[in-house]
């Protein structure tokens, strides 16, 4: 090499050496203390080493200003007189040139090609800019310095600068630096005209943002990388420029790129800029568009920060106080990255139609009639139904490309952000497995695997989109079968690999196996509940969906059988598999069933086997509570297996199933046991009718209750019971039989209440032959206390007094021991149970636990007096002088006040001579009113001469049936009023013949038969037919009349109309009372029409206390006033019981 | 309330992670031995554990978490009648 350098001439030589020397020669300086000196040293000179001696010196004195040392103040005066001393001179038509000495240097030294100048003038620039912006007096000087920086002369010199060759960063990095104050200054108030100038002062920026730190180490903040000077140049535009500088700037695709590739090589404090600056810039900028933020947060953009997760943590430097206030960089990274993938308002992720792919929603808007034409034919007609098994295009296609790049398995804040990205667009979901073809999820315990599962089992765990993904409601067409299983059983999930995973030997696979199908099969239910909200009728395109749904899903899952077989194996205190497995089970026979029946599984050994391990178990607390949750769930499977024997005994065990469930459940505190198990013995009692239960409680509740209250109970007695509910289930129709046969001795007043208990009668019926086995008196006892228990529970439960106490009789008779007996009958307490039910029918001796209720029906009865208050309706009569008076009055008066029915009514007198003159009289009024101007002429002459037509004849032979005369005056009461709800019917009825039978009751038909005719006047129709039925009943013959037409059937079984209020129930009782008025009408009601029956019937149904009273009254009155020799013979005598 | 909620759902948690260790010690142990089992490995295997809790429901979860805790009473019962002995 030294041989070489000889051959050179000595210029070029020295030429080289300066060159080289510029870089390592130490410039000289001077101390400066007053402005002047400042000035001159300043002042341009063509000797450039003169020059870079003051802009040294120039540099020390702001280096002391912008270090704060001792000097400061007094430099900061010399700065201050020197801006002072050096501002141009505003001079008309002359653009001012602030700092002309330092330009003019810079130009020469440019020109000269002395770097060392080149770079001395931006680093000089570049501080004082920095003090400037730091001190609000001087900015105006900045501004000005900053505008003649814009010049176009200096603007050529920042280019050169900035393009210097990729080594020259101490040219490079100072003249950015002098930029990046420049575009800072005055909160960036010059940063639009620089942005604007870009073809100088972003010169090379791209290539300048790849110049590295590649020295060894660290990269030192304090002295940056040109990579990093130009980064915080763009950072600063960033944060600085207005919206339509900032779209522009973002659409410079090769100085975004620059900006993001290798992100993670960036020091740690720039990637925090970066960061920081892309989210409260760019990302959390509402008024940038989108389609802009996309230029920037591109799929590489997206992968480079994604890079950042697992960003080794820096260890927090206290001097670096700037680095401070950045969070660390993979949280930083993480939070970018979720507000920019799942934030639809600020971020880059689109609206989207969840399980629709892009491109089907077109047809799910179709119009209605459109979409019924088109899916007469089936799911098949719409021909993307089947397309998306390979592909689901979707609208966040960029979101799709990069999660593609994220390792959501190994690394959680990977796996949060892809699920909230997953969340925020349920699109991607099915798109995401389809294409990471590398996801396989056979069996490997490896952390891998464990990621995996855990991602699906988030994946399979987020929620199904409200309406499938549509905005407020749903399509008219299904989302594609493939796509909802796909987001049901994500692809990963082959048939193939579950069933590896179950039958592989590691616990943990199996488990991790067995909770995603127990959430795959959750989510299938909800996605099938929701096909079934959509769907209007069976062979709807819903459900079409929904079986396809379930058919497809089939294939995907592992046989029942498979799992029941895996259960099977697990070991006993594998208690988070066990429960977990049975669940899985349970599932299956609860949204599958099709699928789970098929298996013809017998749940009973299981079920067995686990009752014996709870029973048995002195484990933890919490170890039994997680057993019984597993009880459960078998439980549950046992109430869908129908091959499920409840009643019958295993060989190993004492009980049969449902038994030992019984005793599981009455013995373990009740904080253990939930809710369940209590529900399917009460569900299996009562589908084996051993009780018969309500809607508002179980018949198994006081068996339950009072087993609960007696303790530890005898083996010998659960033996019983055992016996007992095994008998009953075994032939129910037997105890129903035996419990009619005992109902049959009871009153009929006490028929009202009819529940009953068929388990308590078999009771009754197998005790004597426990009895006859002698057992231990001790047993004997605590089954006579056990039976008191259980009888008075079961009262309170609303069965039948009458049957308790017949049960009670036997249960005595059967325990033949008296002091037993009588502990049975609560001896010590009251009386025996006998009387004690005795007293609740309201004896009232009685002192004891009579409820309200009871006590309420010992209250004295209605005296026949209130009973006449209640019931009497007055006897139609008519006025004095009707014959004559009527014919003095105007036609309107004989109508409206009741001189024409005064009239009628004389149509059913005694005597024939008044009835023949009434009738004569009914014609002339008839030719009256119709001759007249009354609006209603035409009706009522119809009226009047229908009725004169019909009593003609009749009239002869005795006094017009009461009914007929009644309806005539109540039909004028109709006519005179059109907006009478009954008008239309009874001019209909005018209108359908001139003659009305006498053995007819007019309208009765039409009124409870054919329904109202203005809606909802139904009860007032009734009312005015009950109203009519009293004043019609007043002799012998209308009751007979009464009772041919059946009129007492259809006003009992009027009242079973629970809508009907008590006014209407009174009224009917005031035809019943009616009836007892006159002769032989109590007779007729009793044996006739049940009339007792009826009211015991009712009163035992009856709400009210008062009504109750009521019809025990009116019972009374029947037997008043019927022929009670008669009655008493016809009845065998109960009727006197029940009075 | 909600603060009760949340201590039932955090005493279920560890539980179940605890069953969990004791019902899978062997396959743990395997996993941790595994050659990929590194960076966030643990992390995600506990979280994998721990997201079985949402099968259940809060009323079971707080049956469980009762029993266990009448049962740690029912244990610092005994004691404290031991030591009074």
């Amino acid at each position: 090499m030294a041989k070489r350098k000889s051959y050179g001439g000595d210029g070029v030589q020295a030429g080289k050496k300066q060159k080289t020397n510029h870089v390592h020669q130490a410039p000289t300086s001077e101390e400066v203390y007053t402005d002047r000196q400042l000035r001159h040293l300043l002042t341009f000179d063509q000797d450039l080493q003169t020059a870079r001696h003051g802009l040294q010196s120039f540099k020390n004195v702001l280096d002391s200003i912008a270090n704060n040392d001792e000097k400061k103040s007094e430099h900061m005066q010399i700065l201050l007189d020197f801006l002072d001393s050096s501002k141009p001179r505003e001079v008309e038509d002359e653009v001012p040139v602030y700092l002309p000495d330092i330009m003019e240097t810079w130009g020469m030294a440019s020109q000269m090609n002395n770097e060392n100048v080149m770079s001395a003038v931006p680093v000089v620039l570049a501080l004082l800019l920095r003090i400037i912006s730091g001190n609000v007096d001087l900015v105006s000087y900045g501004l000005g310095i900053c505008r003649t920086l814009l010049q176009k002369r200096q603007q050529e010199l920042i280019a050169r600068n900035l393009s210097a060759d990729k080594g020259k960063d101490f040219i490079i990095s100072p003249t950015l630096r002098l930029l990046r104050e420049a575009i800072c200054l005055d909160g960036g108030a010059l940063a639009a005209p620089i942005f604007r100038a870009r073809a100088s002062t972003f010169k090379s920026l791209a290539r300048n943002m790849g110049l590295r730190y590649i020295g060894s180490g660290k990269e030192d903040p304090k002295r940056a990388s040109v990579r990093t000077n130009a980064t915080r140049l763009l950072l600063s535009c960033l944060k600085l420029l207005h919206n339509e500088a900032k779209r522009d700037l973002l659409l410079q695709r090769d100085i975004v790129a620059a900006l993001m590739r290798h992100l993670r090589d960036d020091p740690p404090f720039l990637i925090s800029e970066i960061l920081e600056v892309l989210k409260t810039s760019v990302v959390q900028d509402k008024k940038l568009a989108k389609e802009i933020k996309i230029k920037i947060l591109n799929a590489f953009s997206l992968t480079q920060i994604a890079t950042l997760y697992g960003y080794p943590k820096e260890p927090t430097n206290i001097e670096d106080s700037a680095e401070n206030r950045y969070l660390p960089v993979e949280e930083a990274a993480h939070e970018l990255l979720l507000a920019t993938c799942t934030d639809s308002a600020v971020g880059i992720c689109r609206p989207q139609h969840g399980y629709y792919p892009e491109g089907t929603v077109s047809d799910t808007f179709m119009s209605d009639t459109e979409v019924a034409n088109h899916l007469d034919f089936g799911l098949d007609s719409i021909p993307w139904m089947n397309k998306f098994s390979n592909e689901v295009p979707v609208r966040n296609m960029l979101l799709g490309e990069f999660i593609e790049s994220l390792r959501p398995w190994s690394s959680t804040k990977q796996s949060e952000l892809l699920l909230a990205i997953f969340e925020a667009s349920p699109e991607l979901i099915a798109r995401y497995f389809i294409h990471k073809k590398t996801f396989t999820f056979d069996p490997k315990l490896s952390a891998t695997w464990i990621g995996y599962a855990s991602l699906l089992y988030s994946v399979v765990q987020l929620p199904i989109p409200p309406y499938f993904g549509r905005s407020n409601d749903y399509a008219a067409v299904p989302p594609p079968t493939s796509v909802v299983l796909d987001n049901i059983v994500p692809p990963p999930m082959t048939l193939k690999a579950m069933n590896r995973c179950l039958s592989n030997k590691s616990k943990l696979i199996s488990f991790y196996a067995i909770r995603l199908l127990i959430l795959a099969l959750e989510k299938l239910d909800k996605a099938l509940a929701m096909h079934r909200e959509v769907s209007t009728s069976p062979s709807s395109i819903w459900q079409e969906a929904a079986r396809r749904l379930v058919d497809d899903f089939y294939q995907r899952i592992p046989d029942v059988k498979d799992i029941i077989s895996h259960y099977r194996t697990l070991a006993d205190e594998d208690f988070l598999q066990r429960e977990a497995a049975s669940r899985l089970i349970l599932l299956y026979y609860e949204v599958i069933p099709q699928l789970a029946l098929k298996a013809k599984f017998d749940v009973s050994p299981m079920l067995l086997a686990t009752t014996q391990r709870v029973e048995a178990s002195k484990g933890a607390g919490e170890d039994i509570a997680i057993s019984l949750l597993e009880l459960e769930h078998l439980c549950a499977v046992a109430k869908y297996s129908p091959g499920m024997r409840w009643f019958a005994r295993a060989a190993e065990m004492p009980t049969s199933p449902f038994t030992t469930l019984l005793r599981l459940y009455t013995e373990k505190t009740t904080a253990l046991s939930g809710d369940t198990l209590s529900q399917i013995l009460s569900y299996v009692a009562n589908e084996y009718q051993l009780v018969e239960s309500n809607s508002r409680s179980s018949g198994l509740d006081p068996l339950i209750a009072a087993l609960k209250n007696t303790g530890s109970i005898d083996s010998a007695i659960w033996t019983f019971i055992d016996n007992c509910a095994e008998r009953c289930s075994r032939t129910p129709i037997k105890y129903l039989e035996m419990i009619e046969q005992l109902m049959g001795k009871v009153d009929v007043d006490k028929q009202g209440d009819m529940r009953t208990c068929p388990l308590l009668v078999s009771f009754a019926e197998q005790l004597p032959f426990l009895v006859s086995t002698s057992p231990a008196k001790e047993v004997l006892k605590q089954l006579a206390s056990f039976f008191r228990d259980y009888l008075r529970r079961s009262l309170d439960a609303g069965v039948s007094r009458a049957f308790l106490r017949f049960i009670g009789d036997l249960l005595v008779a059967a325990i033949g021991d008296k002091k037993l007996g009588s502990k049975i009958t609560l001896s010590k307490k009251t009386s025996t149970l006998g009387r004690d039910t005795e007293m609740l029918d309201g004896e009232p001796e009685s002192t004891s636990q009579s409820t309200d209720e009871t006590k309420g029906k010992a209250v004295t009865r209605l005296s026949p007096q209130e009973l006449e208050d209640k019931l009497a309706v007055p006897v139609l009569t008519s006025k004095d002088n009707s014959l004559l008076k009527w014919s003095s009055k105007p036609p309107e008066e004989l109508v409206e006040e009741g001189h024409a029915a005064s009239l009628i009514l004389l149509l059913s007198s005694e005597h024939a001579s008044i009835r023949k003159e009434a009738l004569t009289n009914v014609i002339k009024m008839a030719t009256k009113i119709k001759e007249s101007t009354y609006e209603e002429n035409e009706q009522i002459w119809l009226l009047l001469m229908e009725l004169v037509e019909s009593a003609r004849d009749l009239i002869a032979d005795g006094p017009l049936p009461s009914l007929l005369v009644v309806f005539a005056c109540r039909a004028l009461d109709i006519l005179k009023n059109p907006l009478h709800c009954l008008y239309e019917k009874v001019n209909l009825f005018l209108t359908s013949g001139p003659v009305w039978k006498s053995d007819n009751i007019p309208l009765m038909k039409t009124i409870l038969q054919e329904g109202p005719t203005l809606d909802g006047s139904y009860y007032t129709e009734i009312s005015w037919l009950l109203g009519f039925f009293v004043d019609s009943l007043r002799t012998q013959q209308d009751v007979a009349l009464f009772h041919r037409c059946k009129v007492y059937e259809r006003l009992f079984s009027l009242v079973a109309n629970p809508y009907m209020g008590i006014n209407l129930r009174t009224q009917v009782l005031k035809v019943l009372y009616r009836t007892t008025c006159i002769a032989g009408g109590s007779d007729t009601a009793i044996t006739r029409f049940g009339a007792v029956s009826w009211l015991v019937a009712q009163k035992a149904s009856a709400l009210d206390d008062m009504e109750t009273r009521l019809y025990q009254a009116m019972v009374g009155r029947l037997w008043e006033t019927c022929d009670q020799k008669r009655i008493a013979t016809w009845s065998k005598g109960s009727i006197e019981k029940l009075i | 309330m909600a603060g009760k909620d949340q201590k039932t759902a955090a005493d279920f948690t560890s539980y179940y992670l605890q069953q969990s260790t004791k019902e899978f010690a062997e396959d743990l142990d395997k996993i941790r031995s595994a050659d990929d089992f590194k960076g966030d490995a643990l992390p995600v295997l506990i979280r994998s554990l721990q997201q079985g809790t949402s099968m259940f429901s809060a009323a079971d979860q707080k049956r469980i978490v009762d029993a266990q805790q009448a049962d740690k009473r029912a244990d610092g019962d005994g004691e404290e009648e031991k030591d009074s002995a």
